[in-house]
């Protein structure tokens, strides 16, 4: 009877606090489908994600309340599933082809009116440093979605183990040459000294051969090299449009791959391993990674793992040939049946002022140095969308380079301050992986990414074309197999032109055509 | 049978036991490598030697997965799900299986009910229909999405109904002479000597709801409302996709989640109340299995 | 009591039955409507274009279409038959077992997977056929040289299949084994005397008296030859492998939620549903015919 007793004046109480909350007549409420995942993330002050100093700073600033209509992993299909059932929430970030559906089935609301009126400085500034993203998210004059754009110079790089260079006598790669052959050594040559023969020479992605930016274990830097732009349309020299997978260029490229792996050189079981597995575990000495490598984090603390980037291969004249990223491939929506499109745009400009130390309020930066400190993640802000200069990882790297080397803090951002002292306290104690990544990532590996003589390829076309929409599928499993078979030695180079002619009359011609007309319209 | 011991039936004999004890370890073959695997470091774990015994033995992964809420969330909602959902299936099984054990004769309509539930066994309108009516009836990110589309477990009513069909008519006769009605003879009579077939079907229903992973994770708003196998089935995936995250401030969280030996312990420990539940069970199961499904 | 007296409360018990189906199965059939669409979610499904029977035709001319057909076809035959000898096999020798305890132990196990959902096992089996997995390191004992089990498309569906069956032939071997119960004791003796040796009784005896239920049971499995084990390939399956691991229920899923092709990923489903109802309809009236057994 007591239980019971309490169980109504629990119940009573909650019903009061949602009696207080629903008083508050001003707050605006925006619901919205939030892609997050709970596993390994930090909350302090047992602070969730309703609420939190995210919250709390928007909360103050406009009134303005996220309510999340669910909160799963970004690979669930709830985006998707929420469409189709007409259920969609005020705002929901999706990917390309969410996206585009959405725009076809006119689902979205312009934003162009109340992003120019609500926007902070930060958010515009963000947004502007990067016209291409800032264009893909513009339908027939009207800004349809907050782009988030792919930080540029995040590209592949070598990763290299510094002290298996060392105990093998070997100097930092250069050429493409360099890299087979360190990669020949720490086969060969035991660099873990255990006497057993079971290190393995360069890691390959089992899906995703090459032209997947952003990802490690690609082999883009030697494609790359070798002038192959794979999974990537662009412009020759001609101003025609270009599909990458199909040209001579990477016919070679995976030739070349073909025989590396053939003469061992590729991780003989690169198809079925996961391959973070290897670096993690001490059993792979170099790969292709970007500046902020997942599995290099992970194996920090591998016995004397000493983990050094480089941009190599390079070319006679010293040039590193990479790839930009597509300029946005997910993007922040807002349905049409939203009443308050401004609050959107406040929540998150807001998050970002707060975010950035930019709320000029020393409480609010002590708050955010508290989240820093304690690994709190940016995810749990209402829209986790990243929002960042075009020139993020050029900046950070030069700040880096400038206060690790000098000391000097001067023109530094507070944030990026905040890394610096990271990295000092690692300095000092060898402990913070925080710092030591800062040290890794943001000052070798931003700097190594700066390289001056970085050759970049763009995109000319990254949407969905109508015949698109109808064979891509079947077209990309198409290449994801043929190239796979060509690397593992299943079929003959042959089967690349094959697979050209196949892809072509597929609907792979009328998709180049299409993507033709598309650029040809807009320039 | 009296068996004259020749040395050649001897000989048959043992090949025969080797060849059904070697069966029997084939068969926990996975059970082995996983408790292995969640018995060893994580380097070695994911070194990927260990086979069937641990490497540097430790209990750290069951260390770690005792502090995890959300793993004991989803173990949770799992068994309320298997309780629950068990039972309407019972309820549901039963009602549909002895009003369709009696003849055409007996029950006009009963094989246009019959035809209406192998129909909706074949056919079924896809994922998204069946979304849209889960939300419209309000169920969405409460257990009952997860509990009452997959209330009438077809094929299982079936088997069960082909049981009754099974028992002898005078059974039923004979009640009815003493005033019976219909429920009366269903509670008393049929259920008490369907024993091994409800423990059979019923087997059926609660593993079936302890493994199935998809409809939680399209009806689920929020990751810890999961249940277990979706839960499960979101550590598997994650583990495939770390490789895609490329933001810079998020990767530290890699550093302590989703290790090979970690996960396996999950998974073990999912296992457990399979390993419990089904000794019992399987004591009828042999002979619910086959009344049901092979007696005519 | 061959009468209608309690037909109305044999519907009554039916009424919740057929609610659920009617409510979580029928309602959303209206939901294949957009195989015939070109679906517009903000529009509906009775407000999108009407497009006949466009993607049935685009099927049609897909390259994958015979692909994912073929590999239906192929791997749930090899299922389907190998589910029968090994079990029959099984069954025959675990008979020959006269310790009743070991028996009855080896049971318990070798009906085990059966109860461990895909979810679960894919990631033990990925081990033990990864490269430096278990059976390579026995490759490798004998001298051979490594194979990429997952990721060749001479070996997936051998290891698919075989996995199916390690996973189900216990569950088989029940049935069976009870059906070489059930033969008269009688045939065996009066064998003996007439001096038939072990193998000899096995032979004529033993298997003949097992004939009704092996033709009941494959007559049944022939409407599973479109379903080859979407959540089996669905866990174990890659890129490198799809031309001979796609399924039709894999390729659904892919184009449906995936590359949200609602329209043609409904058209194939239902194509599938169709042949499937044919097939299952053909061996209920095989079923009958052979082994005089109604399965509905």
């Amino acid at each position: 009877m007591r239980r019971l007793l309490s169980l109504v004046l629990a119940a009573l109480l909650a019903l009061s606090i949602v009696g207080a909350v629903a008083e508050d007549n001003d707050e605006i409420v925006i619901t919205y489908g939030k892609n997050f995942d709970y596993d390994g993330k930090t909350f302090i002050h047992d602070q969730t994600l309703e609420n939190n100093y995210y919250t709390q700073y928007v909360k103050e600033k406009h009134n303005v309340r996220v309510e999340y209509a669910w909160v799963l992993d970004d690979d669930s299909q709830k985006d998707a599933l929420a469409v189709v059932s007409g259920e969609m929430p005020d705002v929901m970030y999706v990917n390309q082809s969410v996206f585009d559906m959405l725009i076809e089935a006119d689902m979205l609301q312009p934003i162009t009116k109340a992003f120019a009126e609500n926007a902070n400085q930060y958010l515009r500034e963000a947004c502007e440093s990067y016209p291409e993203a800032y264009a893909a998210a513009t339908v027939k004059g009207e800004l349809m979605a907050i782009p988030c754009a792919t930080v540029k110079k995040q590209h592949q790089v070598v990763w290299v183990r510094q002290d298996w260079l060392d105990k093998l006598g070997l100097e930092l790669p250069t050429t493409l040459d360099d890299i087979v052959n360190i990669a020949k050594a720490f086969i060969e040559q035991d660099p873990d000294g255990n006497g057993e023969k079971d290190t393995i020479g360069l890691p390959l992605d089992s899906t995703y051969i090459m032209g997947n930016f952003g990802r490690d274990f690609g082999a883009d830097p030697i494609a790359n090299y070798m002038g192959s732009y794979a999974r990537q349309w662009y412009l020759d020299d001609n101003g025609d449009v270009v599909y990458g997978s199909l040209t001579p260029e990477t016919r070679n490229a995976l030739e070349y791959l073909a025989q590396l792996y053939a003469d061992g050189v590729i991780d003989p079981q690169f198809a079925v391993r996961e391959e973070k597995e290897a670096v993690i575990s001490g059993k792979c000495g170099i790969f292709f990674g970007s500046w902020c490598t997942g599995p290099l984090r992970q194996s920090y603390g591998y016995d004397g793992a000493d983990w050094v980037p480089v941009a190599a291969p390079l070319d006679e004249n010293g040039y590193f040939y990479t790839t930009n990223p597509i300029p946005a491939s997910s993007y922040l929506v807002v349905s049409k049946k939203c009443e308050h499109p401004e609050a959107v745009i406040w929540a998150l400009g807001d998050s970002y002022e707060f975010h950035r130390f930019l709320s000029g309020d020393p409480e609010w930066d002590a708050k955010i140095t508290e989240y820093q400190t304690a690994g709190v993640s940016w995810t749990i802000m209402p829209f986790e969308i990243q929002l960042e200069n075009e020139d993020i990882v050029a900046v950070r790297g030069r700040d880096m380079k400038q206060m690790v080397e000098t000391g000097d803090r001067t023109g530094v951002s507070a944030q990026n301050q905040s890394f610096y002292d990271a990295y000092l306290a690692w300095l000092d104690d060898n402990t913070s992986l925080t710092g030591w990544v800062r040290y890794k990532g943001m000052y070798l590996c931003c700097n190594v990414a700066n390289y001056e003589k970085n050759v970049y390829k763009d995109h000319c076309f990254w949407g969905m074309t109508p015949t698109m929409s109808e064979s891509w599928a079947t077209l990309t499993s198409m290449e994801d197999e043929v190239f796979m078979k060509i690397v593992l030695g299943e079929v003959g180079i042959e089967a690349f032109d094959e697979f050209v002619e196949q892809w072509n009359a597929q609907g792979g011609e009328k998709i180049t055509e299409e993507v033709q007309a598309w650029v040809d319209a807009r320039s | 049978m009296v068996e004259s011991k020749r040395p050649v039936d001897v000989f048959v004999d043992v090949l025969i036991h080797v060849v059904i004890v070697i069966a029997c370890f084939l068969c926990l073959i996975p059970l082995l490598n996983t408790l292995a695997l969640s018995f060893s470091s994580s380097v070695m774990a994911s070194s990927g030697t260990v086979s069937f015994w641990p490497k540097q033995f430790t209990l750290a992964a069951y260390e770690a997965i005792v502090g995890e809420k959300q793993f004991f969330g989803a173990f949770w909602i799992s068994i309320k799900r298997v309780v629950l959902g068990g039972t309407i299936n019972f309820l549901m099984m039963v009602l549909c299986a002895f009003p369709l054990a009696h003849s055409e004769k007996a029950f006009r309509g009963r094989n246009v009910y019959m035809y209406f539930l192998i129909f909706t066994m074949l056919f079924s309108g896809g994922l998204v229909p069946t979304y849209i009516i889960v939300g419209k009836m309000g169920l969405m990110n409460t257990l009952w999405a997860l509990i009452l589309p997959g209330a009438v477990p077809v094929w299982n009513c079936i088997l069960l109904m082909n049981f009754f069909r099974s028992l002898p008519d005078e059974l039923e006769e004979a009640a009815i002479i003493d005033g019976a009605v219909p429920i009366q003879i269903l509670v008393r009579i049929y259920l008490p000597v369907s024993l091994p077939s409800l423990a059979t079907v019923m087997l059926f229903c609660l593993v079936g709801h302890w493994n199935e992973f998809f409809s939680g994770l399209i009806y689920m708003n929020h990751s810890d409302n999961y249940p277990l196998a979706t839960y499960i089935s979101t550590i598997v995936d994650s583990a495939k996709d770390l490789n895609l995250i490329t933001d810079p401030e998020e990767i530290e969280r890699i550093m302590k989640v989703s290790e090979r030996n970690m996960s396996s312990a999950k998974i073990f420990v999912s296992m457990i109340p399979i390993l419990i539940i089904y000794p019992f069970l399987q004591r009828y199961f042999v002979k619910g299995i086959v009344l049901g499904s092979v007696k005519g | 009591m061959r009468n209608q007296k309690y037909a109305y409360q044999y519907h009554l018990m039916l009424l919740p039955v057929m609610a659920f189906l009617v409510i979580f199965h029928i309602l959303p059939m209206f939901g294949v409507i957009i195989a015939f669409e070109k679906f517009i979610p903000t529009r509906g499904f009775f407000g999108s274009e009407f497009v006949g029977l466009k993607y049935f035709q685009q099927m049609l001319k897909m390259s994958i279409s015979w692909r994912i057909f073929r590999n239906t076809v192929v791997i749930a035959v090899w299922k389907i038959a190998m589910n029968m000898v090994v079990p029959i096999t099984f069954s025959i020798l675990l008979n020959e077992v006269r310790v009743e305890g070991f028996k009855r132990t080896a049971q318990t196990i070798i009906y085990l997977p059966h109860f461990l959902s895909w979810v679960v096992l894919a990631i033990p089996i990925m081990n033990i056929f990864a490269y430096d997995g278990v059976v390579n390191n026995i490759v490798r004992a004998f001298g051979g040289s490594p194979i990429l089990f997952m990721s060749s498309n001479s070996w997936f569906r051998p290891i698919l299949i075989m996995t199916d069956v390690w996973k189900e032939f216990g569950f088989g071997t029940i049935v069976y084994l009870a059906a070489i119960t059930g033969i008269d004791p009688a045939l065996y003796e009066a064998a003996v005397i007439d001096g038939a040796t072990r193998g000899q009784r096995m032979l004529h005896v033993t298997l003949p008296g097992m004939l009704p239920t092996i033709v009941l049971l494959a007559t049944r499995n022939l409407g599973n030859v479109l379903s080859a084990g979407f959540d089996q390939i669905f866990n174990l399956y890659s890129p490198a492998v799809y031309e001979v691991g796609d399924i039709i229920d894999t390729y659904v899923y892919r184009a449906g939620l995936l590359e949200m092709n609602y329209s043609l990923s409904t058209a194939v489903g239902l194509m599938k549903s169709a042949i499937s109802i044919v097939l299952i309809l053909t061996s209920n009236r095989l079923a009958y015919k052979l082994a005089n057994y109604r399965i509905f």
